[in-house]
This record gives structure tokens, sequence and C-alpha cells, in this order.
């Protein structure tokens, strides 16, 4: 086994998997990546499957070094990476050497930035996961990582070193961000005119937020019904407090909950929420499921093109780093 | 007793709805529609999270249509229809030590109600109570059937930490907290045994639709379960009934 170490942890680090979805009947929280498409990405390019663990650094990220060679690929917040004090591109898969440090200390726009690592990270698996959950420490390695941790990742490495190309699968900093809806569970308890409320009216997100759930301030969206029985709480739902303002619910949500749900983000756009900075404007707009189902096809074929450009065979190659004024850029000799 | 609604929500989650009330009939139906669809092992289910009246499913819509889980869904649905006189429950006994330390609200609890703490104990331990879902914290059961004779409103200042383990009252309802936590419940006593472990293979005790009935024990015995548990040699009292 290899270590990576945190030289600093940066504001909020944590390990993060699929998750725990599967034991939600239990009461045990889903966890896992707040941005999942991030995640994802960051793992493909790094030749993993989508569940191994990845860091997730929320605000200013950590400053790591490396004890083995290794792949690494960072997607999510836009992040002015360095690798030995040289910029190195988000979105792109990135051969490191033993001693490596890399530097993620700056975030330029955007929440959370995911560092994948060929093999993933190999912390304990707890409850059947190696995901963080904050609130409740499950394992030794289950929670915000501190200066000087080290965590354990496999030695091995990955060669065929790739980038990210299309728009539709990186994180964009806007100035109003669309965040698309469609029914949720109790769209019903609501009048027509709050419903059209909730789409007309700008929604800023209320630094009261975690990755329980995204809140937001803005026109207050009241409901005659507001008493319900307990129900399961998918990921995205937006829930509407008795104060009348929307929380949409995250990754560490509770699995049940009293609150209406008033409608669900869609798939494709959770991501967005999860890089949503305090201030930020957001407008929701409703859209059909048979949109939402559209939309999440045409991304999972985007995330298959990409899986396509990987190679799962370690072929033998030489990688190259070259220095130009600031930049690193690396260049692989392939021997077939 | 059938599903009033059976619905999609987004491209990734089908929420089923019986009548909206809380009833012991319709809630067992949901916690067995929940287990019977756990234990189809179907591609593709992601998780199935029953609650008083309804069950929330979610799946991975790139193995499996919304058309094909709806059709294991409504397949459950008739099979279980037609079979409701072979649902069995599980009555779990669990073992409290009243009041002291351990229950430092209980006599607050007897005094609110006009009643002793002898009798709190009795009425408390007298009735059976239904889980009727699993949530707000991993392995918390809501627990139906508390005698109204002993309802008591929650604390004004919510404890900043409540030991996982403790008893308690709040409003109409009562529970067991299964993990540290804020509370603002009246304890009125504790129970050695461990609702949710997470280093155990099958980490939660109460399931959604078991059934839970108190025992009052005494200090001895209280500490003799639990350094049983401790030594994991403590076999948790389960009475089966049809």
């Amino acid at each position: 086994m290899g270590t990576i170490n945190l030289v600093k942890a940066g504001m909020l680090t944590t390990v993060q998997d699929l998750g725990r979805s599967d034991l939600q009947h239990l009461g045990v929280p889903a966890s896992g990546p707040m941005d999942i498409l991030a995640a994802k990405v960051a793992n493909i390019l790094v030749g993993n499957e989508d569940d191994a663990a990845v860091l997730e650094c929320t605000y200013s990220g950590p400053v790591i070094e490396f004890s083995h060679n290794t792949t690494i690929a960072i997607a999510g917040a836009k992040t002015i990476a360095k690798l030995n004090g040289y910029d190195i591109d988000n979105y792109l898969s990135i051969a490191v050497q033993s001693g490596d440090i890399i530097d993620l200390s700056t975030i330029k726009s955007g929440m959370r930035v995911y560092l994948a690592v060929a093999g993933g990270i190999k912390t304990d698996l707890v409850l059947g996961s190696r995901a963080t959950y904050l609130p409740m420490q499950f394992g030794k390695d289950d929670k915000k990582l501190k200066d000087g941790d080290s965590l354990p990742i496999e030695e091995r490495s990955f060669n065929k070193l790739i980038a990210v190309k299309d728009n539709d699968l990186k994180f964009i900093k806007k100035e109003l961000y669309e965040i698309r809806i469609v029914k949720g569970p109790q769209a019903e308890y609501f009048e027509e005119s709050i419903k059209q409320m909730i789409s007309s009216s700008i929604y800023k997100m209320s630094p009261n937020s975690n990755r329980m759930g995204v809140r937001f301030e803005g026109k207050k969206l009241i409901t005659t019904q507001s008493d319900m029985i307990s129900d399961g709480i998918p990921l995205g739902s937006v829930q509407i407090t008795r104060g009348g303002q929307p929380i949409i619910m995250m990754a560490d949500r509770q699995p049940t909950g009293g609150y209406p749900k008033i409608a669900k983000v869609i798939k494709n756009d959770i991501p967005i929420v999860a890089q949503l900075r305090p201030g930020d404007s957001i407008k929701f707009k409703w859209i059909s499921l048979e949109d939402s189902n559209n939309l999440y096809m045409s991304l999972s074929d985007k995330m298959d093109d990409l899986k396509k450009r990987i190679c799962k065979e370690v072929i033998p190659h030489r990688t190259y780093r070259v220095f130009i004024q600031d930049k690193l850029f690396q260049t692989s000799i392939y021997e077939k | 007793m059938r599903p009033i609604n059976i619905r999609q929500i987004d491209i990734d989650h089908i929420l089923i709805e019986y009548e909206q009330i809380i009833n012991e009939d319709i809630n067992l139906h949901v916690s067995r529609i929940a287990e019977k669809l756990r234990e189809d092992n179907i591609r593709g289910l992601i998780s199935v999270i029953p609650t008083y009246c309804s069950v929330l499913i979610e799946y991975n819509p790139l193995i499996i249509t919304y058309e094909e889980m709806k059709r294991y869904i409504k397949d459950a649905v008739a099979k279980l229809a037609d079979n409701t006189n072979t649902l069995r429950v599980r009555t779990i006994i669990v073992p409290v030590l009243y009041g002291g330390n351990q229950g430092p609200d209980l006599a607050e609890v007897a005094r609110i109600n006009g009643l002793s703490e002898k009798e709190v104990i009795s009425i408390h331990t007298g009735n059976t109570y239904r889980v009727y879902m699993i949530g707000f914290n991993p392995g918390y059961p809501y627990l139906g059937g508390l005698d109204s004779r002993i309802s008591t409103p929650r604390l004004d200042e919510p404890r900043i930490k409540v030991k996982a383990g403790s008893v308690a009252i709040g409003g109409e309802q009562t529970g067991i907290y299964s993990t540290d936590s804020p509370g603002g419940w009246r304890l009125i006593g504790h129970t050695p045994i461990v609702l949710f472990d997470s280093k155990s293979e099958d980490p939660v005790l109460l399931k959604a639709g078991d059934n839970v009935k108190f025992k009052s024990v005494d200090e001895k015995t209280y500490l003799k379960i639990k350094k049983l548990i401790e030594n994991n040699q403590y076999n948790i009292e389960v009475v089966q009934e049809s």
C-alpha cells in the first residue's frame, strides 16, 4: 500500500465513495459526493470504477504529498491546481511521481473539487462504504480530515492520459444558474400560483448550508397544508420549510422527513447545486419527466464516450514532463 | 389493502402511497412490501425506504426502466394483498432501568401527569409499541402506541447530548435513542440494548414492522445484561406472533 499525506488538509476535506443508499431504510444517510458528476469524471480519468473513493475538498482544498507513482485527476470546482509549484489543468489525467506535491488550496469558482487517485483511496469500509458522514463518526477515518493525516492508496499506475473536452461534463461558473426541477412527492400541497412563483423568482444560496441541505432565500412559498406524514426523501428534493424557504436535500440528508417536497432537482442539475457558493443566484425551471429522462440519457452517453477513451490494460510507456513558464505539460510515449 | 398511488418521482424514484394516515394495518403492508422488494434482488434497485404509509424506491434508470420497476412493484402488491394473514410480527423485549441517573426525567413525567413513578413505569411497560418506521438517525425507531396518560411535552431546551439507549417520552410519542444525539424528549430510563452498531453485519436491531415491549429491570439485572452485551453473550428476547 502507498499513501497520500495531507500536508495541509484544507477547509473541509473528506473521503467519499458512492455511499450507503442501500441502508437508508435503517435510518443511515446515503452520503457520497455532493457533486456526483465531478467525482465520477475524476474516477474515469484515472481508470477507476464509479465506486472508488475520492477526496471531496470544500472551498479551499488540501496540499498533498504522494508516496508512490500514480495517476490522479481533478474535477469539479475550478481550481488553480499546482504540481510542485507548476500549474496543472483540471479535468485531465496527470501522472504523479513519488514525492510530488499537489496543491489544491486555491479554488477559483465553485465549492467542491474532487481528487481521484488510480485504484481509489483505500480507507476501511464501514457499513459497506468509505463515505464520510460528518455528523456521526462511523469509522476511524470517517471524519473531516486534518493536517498530517495520511490515507492508504493502491500502488497502481494507470497509463493512458486523457482530458475531458465536453463542457456538459464540467462545472462552468455562471452569473445565474438554472436549476431544472420536476414535481416532487408533495407538489399537490402547493397551489398553482406558488408553483409558478418558485420558477419565476430568483433565489440566493444561504450560507446556512451544508452536506445535508443547501438552503435558499427568496420569495416565500407558503402551503396551506404543511402537515404531512413523514416519508422518504429523494436526493435533490426541494423541501419547503415552515418559513416558506426552499432547501435542496443533498448527500447527507436524513432518509426520512416531514417537510413537504414541492419539487425534485433533476439528476443532471444536482451537481450544480453542489457547486453553489453562498450568495449565488439560481432560478428554478419546471421541466417534464420526459425531458428529465432524455437529458439524463444524453449525459450518460457522454460519460460512456469518455469511458471508451480509457484503455484498461497497462501499456508500457514513458511519460515526460515539460515545463513551459509556470505550467506543467506531460507527454506519454507508448511502446506498441 | 392496496396502494392508492404508484408514481414516478423524476427518472430514478417511484413512490408507493397508501392512504395517508397512521394505521397499523397500512404500515404492516408498507413494511412487508419493502421487505419483499428487497428480497427479490431486483437488478438496478438502489434503495427501498418504507415509512408510515408510503414506500420510496430508488433505482438506476440505466439498468431498469420505470415500467419494469413498476411491474415488480405491482406483482409484489398483488402477492401481498392475497396473503395478509400470513404476515408475522416479532416482538422485541427491551429491558429498561427506569428512573434514577438513567432516567432523570421520570419524576417530572410522573408529576406532570399526576402519577407516581411506579405508575408511569407500569403504564409504559404495559403497552406494546409498533415500529412504524426507522429514520431520523441510524436505527432510530418511530414507535406508536403510547398511553395518553403518560404523554408529556418535550423539554423547553433540548439536551446537547442524550446517550444511546435512553428511553424517552416526547409529546404523544415514546422512543429509544439509537445513537448519541441532541434531544428534547424526557428521559425516563435506559436500556443496555444496542440499537445501532456500525461495526456489525446487521447494524440495526429494530426493523419497521416489529413490535417493542419494554420490561422494567432492577439495577443488578441492568448491569448484568450490560456486561453480557459487552461480551457479545446476550440474546435479545424475541416473541414471534402470527
